[in-house]
């Protein structure tokens, strides 16, 4: 060029811009292609906005989990009375529920204080970990977690149960029925079902109105007195234990025991209260004002529709099915709404807001706990697949596990509530004290203007939902006639922490390793030789190519190694090299007498290796643009790899040639 | 006889290739014995073996091992010598020198142990 010349050579082409994203033709792998067509197009990070929610639409996305217990929660008090103390129990679901909503009204005011100290994330989770530290948090979230699963097999079983009710044909399809449901949600989660308002918000306004509807014309037609008392039994119900037909209400040692076992059981009517807490930055400003007088709103409604369900109960005597279906809730609608064309309609109507609600509830778990298990992978004390978002912006790994661990519950429990129950709520409650506790210790520490009043609600929170932890954990240890109880819970969740701590001590030291002194790391001299092994089997266009590539390293040594698991084969290939001698570099033969190809290149790499020479293996491996094209070879290449990466030093380098493709045809002359 | 007696009998007449070889292997010294500028007689498994291409100097260069040790065994001058292939055992003799830094024989008098096939 002459430089000379003051203007420039005047260039063939004019420049050209750069393109936006190079042009890579290559087609997607199946596994993403199935994907897109599943899910659809994946969603940019930057369409991850959080929705802001209103009053109105924040009850129903919050309160589904919630108030969806009111269809089984008299059910279960039922369940647990009439076989001990029969008719008796009617006369006793009042007082029961009226003991679970005062410890419901203490969990909404416990819960105002949480929302207030923690707008951001207010879950049993973080208000755990900040006032305790991360251990006692570990217990929290794990028995969280296992309780998102129970919500979404229970609520699942009981929106089966409802659909199963009303359609008495399906009854012996609920297993089934179930598994189709969470597949739906799970499907749906996995879509990215935004929690938009108006999906939420139809279904749970659908359901408080059947359920008002419910009650009114219920209380209606009892006081004008119209309205029948059901027949005591039918065929697979309950059975009433003979001689208590009085029901005189005297109650001995062991029927307190009864009561109280049926008090835990109905504590699954007030599960669902921390959700409104674990999601306050969803709220409009001023979020935690927001949030609490929806929570507020929330409790009242199904504390009142708890109420009224039960008086109903306690008044009509709806015994429960051994199976499950038809429903209490069902029954007591037939009864109410009567015989009309109207009533029936009124009844299907129930029937549908009842299922749908409980379908929704269980969606709720499907927000809630991959993102619990995002913080506590985020904390390293889970797998870090849960902390990545998927293709739409979810975290389909938790998801997945969620889905994969409620439907294993519904098919062992058979979709039938009443199993369910006992392992229920037991998790929910022992982190409803864990973080109650957590935030009398935040009264303590902060002492915030007006703390001492917070420290007493919190207090009593605490020490109420720590008695009725108690109390489900003894009642429901081991129901009789059942193999599940809470005792796998409580087996569960210490089990599940010790876990999750070695899972984090190994993150840990892992983490410590890497970051210890990466500068000085960085800095050491390097070594001094570079020695590249080629591994060939054959002389063939792929191994041809890891040569070439070889070649571009210009390493003080380059030598072409096979292992001869084959001496015939070996002779072979040693005779077409000395012809061909394309390359100018020496091929080794390494003895193999027990053909463990893997062995034997690890001996060559370590011969290598002197403490001066980084050794780089090149592996030519063959690259398939089908999948059952990858069927026909074994992965011996891979094996190799894996080997030679465990000794200090030694490098792999996979070598990819594309079989079915001419991107190499035109190789380098 | 029993098939097992069978068995063991047939296994016995197959045996003389291990006398053979310890028939070679008189007279040889263990490999990490072997002095540097000394004569010696080495047998054992050839454990590698590195062929040329035309465009090099024509060397055909093995390493021999036993149980104590290895030491390279050269061929200058052939790219191919029949019979010597990897895992063929051989008792080679000759003056120890060097090569590349390792104890090794030039151009030893060998000889193999046949192989049946």
């Amino acid at each position: 060029m002459q430089t000379a010349t003051p203007r420039q050579p005047e260039r063939v082409a004019p420049p050209k811009p750069i393109p936006l994203a190079p042009f890579v033709d290559l087609p997607e792998s199946g596994r993403y292609r199935f994907k897109n067509r599943l899910l659809g197009p994946p969603l940019h990070t930057d369409q991850l906005v959080h929705e802001r929610l209103g009053k109105p639409t924040a009850l129903a996305v919050f309160a589904s989990d919630n108030l969806s217990s009111v269809a089984y929660g008299t059910e279960e008090i039922i369940r647990q009375l009439v076989p001990y103390i029969g008719l008796a129990a009617f006369t006793l679901v009042m007082p029961i529920t009226i003991a679970l909503l005062v410890v419901l009204g203490f969990l909404i005011l416990s819960y105002r204080q949480t929302i207030k100290a923690y707008p951001s994330a207010g879950g049993a989770y973080i208000v755990t970990r900040d006032n305790f530290g991360l251990l006692p948090a570990q217990v929290a979230g794990v028995a969280l977690l296992t309780d998102y699963v129970l919500t979404v097999a229970v609520s699942v079983a009981a929106g089966t149960a409802a659909l199963t009710s009303a359609v008495p044909g399906l009854t012996s399809y609920a297993v089934p029925i179930s598994v189709a449901f969470i597949i739906i949600i799970a499907f749906g989660n996995l879509r990215g079902v935004k929690e938009s308002g108006r999906i939420f918000a139809v279904p749970t306004y659908f359901f408080i109105g059947t359920m008002v509807a419910l009650l009114i014309i219920g209380f209606g037609r009892m006081f004008l007195g119209h309205l029948p008392v059901q027949s005591i039994h039918k065929a697979g119900m309950l059975t009433l234990k003979p001689g208590h037909h009085g029901g005189d209400g005297f109650l001995m040692g062991a029927t307190v025991f009864m009561v109280l076992r049926a008090f835990a059981s109905g504590g699954a009517a007030v599960t669902g209260v921390e959700a409104i807490s674990n999601g306050v930055p969803a709220f409009r400003r001023p979020e935690w004002k927001n949030a609490r007088s929806t929570l507020v709103v929330m409790g009242s409604t199904l504390g009142a529709m708890f109420f009224g369900l039960s008086w109903l109960d306690a008044h009509l005597h709806v015994n429960a099915y051994e199976k499950g279906t038809p429903t209490v809730i069902s029954q007591i609608g037939k009864l109410v709404f009567g015989t009309s064309p109207v009533g029936h309609v009124l009844y299907f109507a129930l029937q549908a807001g009842t299922m749908l609600i409980l379908v929704l509830a269980a969606n709720t778990s499907f927000a809630d706990f991959p993102r619990l298990a995002s913080f506590h992978a985020g904390d390293n004390f889970m797998p870090r697949q849960l902390t990545k978002r998927g293709h739409r912006l979810v975290f389909s790994n938790g998801i997945l596990a969620l889905s994969a661990a409620a439907i294993f519950l519904v098919i062992i429990t058979r979709a039938e509530v009443s199993r369910l129950i006992p392992l229920y709520a037991i998790g929910v409650f022992t982190s409803f004290t864990l973080s109650q506790a957590g935030m009398a210790r935040h009264h303590i520490r902060i002492k915030e203007p007006g703390w001492r009043g917070g420290l007493f609600v919190n207090a009593t929170g605490a020490v109420l939902s720590g008695v009725v932890d108690i109390i489900i954990a003894i009642t429901k240890f081991k129901p009789p006639g059942a193999i599940l109880g809470a005792w796998v819970i409580i087996a569960l969740v210490p089990v599940m922490v010790y876990g999750l701590t070695r899972l984090n001590k190994q993150y840990e030291s892992e983490a410590s390793e890497l970051e210890g002194d990466a500068k000085a790391a960085a800095e050491a001299p390097i070594l001094r030789r570079h020695v590249v092994l080629v591994l060939v089997d054959r002389l063939d266009r792929s191994t041809a190519r890891a040569m070439q590539y070889g070649r571009t390293l210009t390493p003080d040594e380059l030598r072409a190694v096979h292992v001869a698991y084959d001496a015939d084969k070996a002779e072979q290939l040693a005779q077409e090299w000395r012809r061909l001698g394309l390359s100018r570099f020496p091929l080794e033969l390494v003895d193999c007498p027990d053909r463990r190809i893997t062995r034997g290149v690890l001996e060559v790499v370590a011969e290598a290796l002197d403490g001066q020479t980084e050794v780089t293996v090149l592996v030519p491996r063959r690259e398939y643009t089908r999948f059952w094209h990858r069927l026909l070879h074994d992965r011996t290449a891979d094996s190799i790899a894996r080997a030679v990466s465990q000794l200090p030093h030694a490098n792999v380098t996979f070598v990819p040639y594309h079989l079915g493709t001419n991107i190499h045809s035109e190789a380098h002359v | 006889m029993t098939p097992l007696a069978k068995l063991r009998k047939r296994r016995e007449e197959q045996e003389p290739e291990v006398d053979d070889w310890t028939e070679m292997c008189r007279g040889t010294m263990p490999v990490a014995d072997v002095e540097w500028r000394s004569r010696a007689r080495v047998a054992g498994r050839v454990r590698s073996l590195r062929v040329q291409p035309w465009a090099g100097v024509p060397t055909l260069e093995g390493t021999l091992v036993d149980d104590t040790g290895g030491i390279s065994v050269v061929f200058l001058g052939r790219r191919h010598v029949p019979g010597i292939r990897p895992g063929t055992q051989m008792v080679v003799e000759g003056m120890v020198g060097d090569h590349a830094g390792r104890l090794a024989i030039l151009n030893p008098d060998y000889r193999l142990l046949a192989v049946h096939e």
